[in-house]
Parts: C-alpha cells; structure tokens; sequence
C-alpha cells in the first residue's frame, strides 16, 4: 500500500525532529490505524485490501526511536507483514550545526515467498535557522531480496521552512541499489486548520537506471473527531522503492487512527505529519519581531511591547472591548498600552504596520474559535 | 448594616448587568447580540462571570466571525466555565475559572482542576492554569502539560516560578528542543532540585525556592 511513503515520512520525520521539535524526553507516543484501502501495484490487477498499522515512538532530546509495523489482508487472501525500526541521535549543537547519525531496519514478506530486509546507516549534517534548515549527508547499508543481498549507498539533502500556518520542505535523494541506481525530488507540505490537518507531497524520479521514471504525489487529512480519535483519508501513488523492496502503485484509504494514551490534538497532528517542522503545530499567527511584557509602573501593570523597525503598533483584546488601540512610543523600539492593566488572564492580539493581526514572542499562544490565534497574558 | 449592603447590591448588581450587556451595542447584528445577552443572562443566573463571556463575543466580532460561530463561542466558554467551577469550586475567582477553562480548551481534564485544587487547595490556581494552557500551546501534549504542572506544583513552586518555568521552556523551544522534552527537562530538574533541598542539601544551581511546610 502506501509503505514507502510512510517508510519515507518516518526516515525524515526522525531527522527533522529530533534536530527541532517533536515529543517529549520520558514520552513514548503509539497509535494504531486501522484502514480500508484500494490499491493498484503496476502490473497487478486493482485490489481492496485492509490494513492494521501499529506503530510507537520514544523521542528525547537528542535521540528518537520509532517502530512501525503493518497488517495487510488483500482480496485475494494473501497478506503483507512489513515492519521498520528506525534510530537517530544528534551532537550537541555546534553553533548552527548539529551532526545526526541514523539508522534504519526494516523486513517485508508478501503472501510468504517474496522477502525483502534492509539495514541503512546515515550520517547528516544539518544547519538550522530561526525557521528553516537544510541538511545533507551520505547514507549506506544492506538490501537483501530474492536475487541475493547486495550494497546500498546514496546520498540525500533536503531543506525545510516553516510559516504560520503549516510548514513545507523539499529534499533530493540519490541512491544505487545493486544494479539500480535513481534520484528522487520531492517536495512536501503540511497545512492544519482546527481539527484539519492536511499534508501533500508530490515528487519525481529524475534519474534512473532500472527503477523506473516518473511523477508521484499524495495527500492525506486526518480529521480529529476525539481525543484520541482521528478520521484518515489518503490518496496518490507512488514510485518502486529498491531498497525497501515495494513496486510502484496507487491507492486510495480511508480508515481511523487511535491513540490509546488520552494524547491532544497536538500529538495527533504530530503522528502525521511530523517530518518538516513540527514545532509549528500551535504557532500560527506569530508575531516573532515583537515581543510583549507586563511591566509595573507607578502602581500599575502596563502592557510594554518591544519591536524594532515597526511604525505602528495597535493592539486588541479584552481589555480595549477588542477594539483596536494605537500604542504609544517611547523611544528605542519601546511601545505602551497607556492603561493599566486589571488582573487576571487577559487575550489580546497585536497588529504591525497594519498587518495582520498576531501574538508576539512573550505571551501565551492559544488558537480561538474564529479561525486564528490569540495571545494569553495572566496579570498577577 | 447588612440589610443596606443588600439593598446596594440588589440596586447594583442590574446596572453592572447591563453595563455589561450594553458593551455588545453596535458590536453584533441584532440577533446575535440577542443570543449572547441570553447566553450571558443565563450564565449570571446560574452565578458565572459574564464579562468573560462578553468579551469573548467581542473578540469573534472584531475578528469578523459570524453571528453563529460567536454565540457558539460564547455558549462553549459558559459551558467550560460551568465544569471549571464544578471542579474548582464554588470559590473559584473569575480569573481562575478563565484560567481554567482555557485549560480544559487546551486539552485539560476536570479531574486535572480538581487534583490542582486540592494540591494548591489556598493558593490562586491561576497562574497554574495559564503555564497549562500556555504549554500546550507551544506543542506539549495536554498529558504532560498537566502532569507537568501537578509536579511543579508538588515541588513548592510559586507563582514567579512557574512564570519562569514557563518562559525556559519557550526559550528551550525556540532554540529547538522539542516542546514535550523542553517541559520533561525543566520538571525534571526542578523535581531533582526539591529532591536535592528536601535531604538538606543545596541544588547545584539556582537558589533554593521556597517550600511548602
């Protein structure tokens, strides 16, 4: 079905997150989808198929562990056991740069006969920014499929950004596998409103000898109808994958996602598309370029707002009926709600320049009801 | 005395109600403002805040909302009030049950509110509250925001120090530690800190905090 992308999704999404976001230190996070799905392997006739996909991560820091395993029952009976292991740990930061080191294990058997097992180790080197990174490094390892095992070497790098809403990334990958040698471009991008969240790929084997050529994308929704509860809906196709032995195919799945622990929308968001930025999830609307501070002048809790460059700065919230103010300058980048504040958990939104209207760096981030985000500020 | 104070209170407490609803006047159509004032009546009967609910039909108005989706906000937040105060009490301030609903928004349980309460039984809850929501918000599962709130708690944490707390895990975070871990690492920390003070010793770090008796 849709292994390789998943294989693909989880290689990256270990990269990305232990180099930027991701679950927590003592936190393991599993979740078991269970979907209907109708696929069409090249060469092969199209086939419904059900599927059983466990899957459990451990993150910390600096290191990630993940195993992902799935059932697949076709029409015909014949079923698909696949599972992966996959391993990465990352160097202390070295100024912009951290060095990750990765490793990947992975088996599939097909109706009993057809067996494929792989092993992969990986180095990269990534540098990071403010919201972005790029990486790049030399992979190497195992495949052993029918015709015997053989060497697999490659190289990958890739870059990622993330904005307010969602986040985006491309990556380039060349690998040889035996007698087979291609190159992969693939961009992806993430989207999430609410309950909704959206991501979407779309690629293309530029390069190959023996692997075939062609343009390949896919989108999948998951859909939060509970904690702990998600609708999935994916779709597109994809191409052969050497190493990890899948042919190419389409396919389209609907099925439901389960997170035994009572996890949040942010963990549910994360299991699915956590390979580009996940530390986006709850960051629409940032205003990173101000900063907010309660501050205590003569007897009062005064809003202060720091940004520099800016000419105007309004501001919104409980405390102005949500009507939008001027605030005052002071000089060095410095500017002040006028009134004190009263105490308690006041929600505020901030516009520069007449832009659009966001939270600054310094306050509480909360997505409202009307389809945004708004800052929190407790008043003590 | 107190026949007086109750005579004021019955001659205020109108005026205050319709200084509030009066804030909605030329702020929403007709009909939605007539659904909010019920929303916002019924909400006082039962002895909820209504400025809350007040400004939160300001703010979906001023971000352009639809009659609908603001009385629905509106109706959701009565609602997250009226479990908040069921979990933290009849004494419960308003900002407490602002706190606690954006809480139980951000993914908190009634029974978080209600070990919350009973671990800090006199202490405000508010700023408690507000480290919970706000942790979620930055990406920490709901889980381990609350978890994590409850052990600091547990470890004498005031409520500058959770403040701090708060603004480490958001520096952690923006220099790309993942969320969930950057909160695991400070509560661990502090946790090894309070360990460390309780068998009379001082923590490596940091001046020792004060403590709960």
């Amino acid at each position: 079905m849709r292994q390789r992308g998943a294989h693909r999704l989880l290689t990256l999404s270990i990269a990305c997150a232990a180099a930027w976001a991701a679950p927590c230190a003592a936190q393991v996070e599993a979740g078991l989808d269970a979907a209907a799905s109708l696929v069409k392997y090249d060469g092969y006739l199209s086939s419904g198929a059900a599927a059983l996909t466990p899957s459990v991560t451990w993150q910390s820091p600096r290191t990630a562990l993940a195993a992902r395993g799935t059932f697949l029952v076709f029409e015909s009976g014949n079923t698909n056991l696949q599972g992966l292991l996959t391993a990465s740990a990352f160097s202390a930061p070295l100024g912009r740069l951290r060095v990750e080191a990765a490793a990947e294990a992975g088996a599939s058997a097909y109706a009993g006969f057809a067996r494929f097992a792989h092993s992969l180790g990986q180095v990269r080197v990534h540098l990071l920014g403010g919201r972005w990174g790029v990486w790049t490094g030399p992979v190497a390892g195992r495949v052993s499929r029918g015709d015997g095992a053989h060497g697999a070497w490659g190289v990958s790098a890739g870059w990622w950004a993330r904005g307010p809403a969602g986040a985006l990334g491309a990556a380039w990958t060349r690998v040889a596998v035996g007698d087979t040698v291609y190159s992969d471009l693939e961009g992806r991008v993430r989207w999430r409103r609410g309950v909704l969240d959206i991501e979407g790929a779309a690629g293309a084997r530029v390069a190959s000898r023996g692997g075939g050529t062609g343009a390949y994308g896919d989108v999948s929704a998951a859909v939060r109808l509970a904690d702990g509860l998600a609708l999935i809906l994916a779709g597109g196709n994809y191409p052969s994958d050497p190493v990890r032995g899948s042919i190419s195919g389409r396919f389209v799945t609907a099925g439901v996602r389960l997170t035994p622990r009572p996890s949040p929308r942010a963990a549910l968001v994360r299991q699915v598309a956590l390979s580009l930025a996940p530390g986006t999830i709850e960051n629409p609307a940032r205003l990173d370029r101000a900063r907010v501070a309660i501050e205590r002048l003569d007897g009062l809790s005064v809003l202060v707002v720091r940004v520099s460059g800016a000419r105007r700065v309004e501001v919104k919230g409980d405390f102005t009926d949500w009507q939008p103010i001027v605030l005052a300058a002071s000089g060095d980048g410095r500017y002040q709600y006028a009134l004190g504040l009263p105490p308690g958990v006041l929600r505020f939104n901030l516009r520069l320049d007449g832009g659009p209207w966001g939270v600054p760096l310094g306050a509480g981030f909360a997505t409202d009801e009307f389809g945004g985000g708004v800052g929190v500020l407790v008043v003590l | 005395m107190l026949m007086l104070a109750a005579a004021l209170g019955g001659l205020v407490a109108p005026a205050v109600a319709r200084a509030q609803t009066e804030r909605l006047a030329g702020r929403l159509d007709e009909r939605t403002r007539a659904a909010v004032t019920a929303l916002v009546d019924s909400a006082r009967a039962a002895g909820l805040p209504a400025d809350p609910l007040v400004n939160k039909a300001l703010e979906g108005a001023s971000k352009g909302a639809d009659g609908a989706r603001i009385a629905a906000a509106v109706r959701a937040l009565a609602g997250d009030l009226a479990r908040t105060r069921a979990a933290l009490g009849r004494t419960a301030t308003e900002a407490e049950l602002v706190a606690g609903a954006a809480a139980l928004r951000a993914g908190a349980t009634p029974a978080f509110l209600e070990r919350l309460r009973g671990d800090y039984p006199r202490e405000p809850l508010v700023v408690p509250l507000a480290v919970m929501a706000d942790l979620v918000a930055r990406g920490v599962p709901a889980d381990t925001a609350a978890r994590s709130v409850l052990a600091l708690v547990r470890t004498g944490m005031r409520e500058a120090e959770l403040v701090a707390f708060r603004q480490s895990v958001e520096r952690d975070v923006a220099l790309g530690a993942p969320a969930g871990a950057a909160a695991a690492v400070r509560v661990n920390a502090a946790e090894r800190d309070f360990a460390t003070t309780q068998a009379g010793q001082q923590p490596s770090s940091a001046p020792p905090r004060p403590r709960k008796p």
